[in-house]
């Protein structure tokens, strides 16, 4: 499978510092059409707007939590294909199976490179 | 309330047996006399710990309000001193700052990021690798931001709770401790992030369980 870099991403972060690391990030990997979220709500509204092919999003936000949007995505039935990487501070067991169990595609602990980045959404979305 | 009640018969078995053998009969008034005894030493020892309690709250309430006249006090800045009434108040400005100084920073990687593009050769890439490592080394501000903003939760968490037992045994010292109702896990209960170092779960870590709960890939 040929991944399209022209592929539309919405990274969502309440911290605009990290909406701006990881988008560079996927710069560094090749891919520019990112749009950014400022927490779950917001993702939401704009996933409803236009179509994503990654969501790249924190779990720690107010007031709707990674984890809060993710089981949102998948209980729609227009997005919940939509492939879905956390990326958090939240490291301990009982977080990945509760992400797992809600049907998260992968898993990134924070801080992280774009190497980290890169082989997580190979494992997403495919090689490029 | 099984435990008092087993400790409470144990101390009345004991009190009658002691009496039988010093008295050898033992009247009605014999084991009134006892009671009374009985209850005038362990209204004595409830007070004396409850007396105990409320000292430490009051001094815990007490160390609190100093701290926080102190983070207070440590306001270098006259103009926002007004703006900044407590610790908490305190950390959220920590928190702007450093948000602030690293976009700043991540802007004058932009500039130079845009300044370099296009001179091609070994010099751009070792540049656009450079200000790639000052965008990475940024992570440091959402770590940083959320410890603070955890901290922040924790502060005015116990502030509050120490507030309240104060006030409690201040006004009703001998009140019988009131059962907590239990806590029922939310999905923010999950919040437990980000880890200290050498105290959370390392990536290789994540991996390993998620590839055991995804049946391995």
């Amino acid at each position: 499978m040929t991944v399209n870099k022209a592929m539309n991403i919405i990274v969502v972060d309440d911290y605009n510092t990290m909406r701006r690391i990881i988008r560079n990030l996927l710069k560094q990997l090749g891919f520019d059409n990112v749009d950014e979220a400022a927490d779950g709500g917001e993702a939401l509204a704009k996933m409803q707007e236009k179509a994503y092919q990654l969501v790249i999003s924190d779990w720690n936000m107010e007031p709707m939590t990674g984890l809060e949007l993710l089981k949102l995505v998948r209980a729609d039935e227009k997005l919940k294909l939509t492939p879905f990487i956390m990326v958090t501070a939240e490291s301990k067991p009982e977080n990945v199976i509760a992400a797992k169990q809600a049907g998260v595609s992968n898993y990134i602990v924070k801080p992280f490179n774009a190497e980290t980045l890169k082989t997580k959404m190979t494992s997403v979305i495919g090689e490029f | 309330m099984a435990d008092i009640n087993i400790n409470l018969g144990r101390m009345v078995l004991s009190g009658l047996i002691t009496l039988k053998e010093r008295k050898g009969k033992i009247t009605l008034e014999d084991v009134g006399d006892m009671f009374l005894q009985m209850s005038a030493e362990h209204q004595a020892k409830v007070s004396e710990h409850d007396r105990f309690m409320h000292e430490e709250i009051s001094r815990l309430a007490a160390y609190i309000d100093e701290a926080n006249k102190e983070i207070f006090a440590m306001t270098t800045n006259e103009k926002s001193e007004a703006a900044i009434m407590d610790a908490s108040a305190h950390l959220d400005e920590v928190v702007k700052a450093t948000e602030q100084a690293s976009n700043s920073i991540m802007d004058a990687a932009d500039k130079i990021q845009a300044a370099v593009g296009g001179i091609g050769g070994e010099k751009e890439t070792a540049i656009m690798d450079a200000t790639n490592l000052i965008y990475d080394a940024c992570n440091f501000q959402d770590i940083t931001g959320q410890r603070i903003n955890k901290v922040i939760k924790l502060l005015a968490n116990i502030e509050q709770r120490v507030s309240k037992l104060n006030a409690l045994l201040s006004t009703v010292a001998s009140e019988e401790a009131k059962v907590v109702p239990m806590h029922t896990p939310s999905d923010k209960d999950l919040l437990n992030g980000p880890q200290l170092a050498g105290q959370g779960v390392s990536q290789a870590e994540v991996d390993r369980l998620f590839a055991s709960l995804s049946g391995g890939n």
